[in-house]
């Protein structure tokens, strides 16, 4: 019936496909590659940039620059605190203020007393 | 320091106070009805899930899979949401399990949009609070409908099916669930009121749950309405660089990079792409 009744030939066969060779080969040849910055660090790195660009726009507003300077913290030194929040730290603050919007109207007074706050605790 | 704690208490009781104005958004949305919203809407053939005790949770997301075209028991659902300590299902866990089972969950947060998303077709999973804000009784809901005319809602909720509701009394009991809603969808739709980051935080979820043929489907969609969402795009690139598709990911990766010249990302991932051709 089979052209190759041969013993050893089907030792052999069975012997290749049972080792994990040509699985191993195969996972070699996908994860030797090199590695893409994933979907999920994109947007991560997406969101912090904008939170970071949210918070400097709120710095300039009069009203808080106002406010800051009535703390004793010129926008100019709010900023370069800013600057010196990790990614972590800024998503936090931003966190916190969108919160504080979520829990009524945009309540300027409220937003600015956690950035100051913030900012603050940072001495 | 005093006086700042001052100002932040006095602000506080300012955001609690907004709290006691119950139904505004009826109000304000019975005075103008949007005019591009129909006065009744009713979406039909949704099976009812009657829900013994606490098992409103699974019972509403077992519904809302069913007209999504995912047929499960309420019993699996139950394994997969249902947390017998608390005796009550977490949001997060319906999200969750909406994403297992290879759907698209967007979420829901005021009653205009949730009134857009039943006159779209889709029903709408509600978190309600039926008692007091400082003595919570939880309830899960399924929105299927509303009447503006009659101003209510229509819900299958709990033991009822097809129950009707005064739409001031329902906002009253959601306002205390934090306005917190929910559709649940078949891979390759859309939510009628959903932000493009909204549909791409539920389509990664779908990767995140192992369910890539639905995710790329999503992506796909986002797409048609966000052209130059580069998410979506880095998205498709990065899949199809995974499954060994490198043509398709240069090809996915070169849009983005077209979007978005700026894109750090986008560019870094076609390099790599284009390296393997």
């Amino acid at each position: 019936m089979f052209c190759f009744t041969n013993k050893s030939f089907i030792a052999v066969l069975m012997a290749f496909l049972i080792s994990p060779l040509p699985q191993a080969m195969a996972a070699v040849q996908l994860e030797g590659r090199p590695q893409m910055i994933s979907t999920k660090e994109v947007m991560r790195r997406m969101s912090v940039n904008k939170d970071r660009k949210e918070l400097s726009d709120l710095l300039l507003r009069d009203r808080v620059k106002a406010a800051l300077e009535f703390n004793g913290v010129s926008s100019e030194e709010a900023g370069k605190r800013l600057a010196a929040l990790s990614d972590q730290e800024v998503q936090r603050l931003s966190e916190q203020i969108k919160e504080a919007r979520a829990g009524g109207d945009v309540l300027t007074t409220i937003v600015l007393v956690l950035l100051i706050i913030f900012l603050v605790q940072r001495i | 320091m005093k006086n700042l704690k001052l100002v932040l208490l006095s602000a506080m009781i300012f955001v609690l106070s907004g709290c006691i104005t119950p139904a505004m958004q009826t109000a304000a949305l019975l005075a103008e009805p949007p005019s591009d919203l129909p006065d009744v809407m009713e979406i039909k053939d949704i099976t009812f899930v009657n829900s013994p005790k606490a098992f409103c949770g699974p019972a509403s997301l077992t519904m809302a899979m069913g007209w999504a075209g995912e047929t499960v028991s309420v019993d699996t659902i139950a394994d997969e949401v249902y947390t017998s300590s608390m005796r009550g299902s977490f949001q997060e866990d319906l999200i969750g399990s909406s994403r297992r089972h290879g759907l698209v969950a967007i979420p829901v947060r005021n009653l205009d949009n949730l009134l857009r998303e039943v006159a779209a077709g889709h029903p709408v999973i509600v978190l309600e609070n039926l008692s007091v804000s400082w003595l919570p009784r939880w309830h899960y809901a399924l929105v299927i409908g509303y009447d503006l005319k009659k101003q209510d809602v229509i819900m299958h909720s709990g033991k009822s099916a097809y129950y009707r509701w005064d739409m001031r009394k329902f906002e009253r009991s959601w306002l205390l669930g934090d306005y917190w809603g929910l559709v649940v969808l078949p891979a390759g739709t859309l939510a009628a009121t959903g932000t493009e980051q909204e549909h791409l935080d539920a389509t990664v979820g779908l990767e995140q749950a192992e369910r890539y043929l639905e995710a790329e489907k999503s992506y796909k969609k986002i797409l048609e309405r966000w052209p130059k969402s580069l998410v979506a795009l880095i998205a498709l690139g990065n899949m199809a660089y995974q499954q060994g598709r490198n043509a398709d990911a240069v090809g996915w990766l070169k849009r983005a990079v077209q979007a978005h010249p700026e894109s750090e990302e986008a560019r870094y991932n076609l390099k790599v792409a284009e390296s393997m051709m």
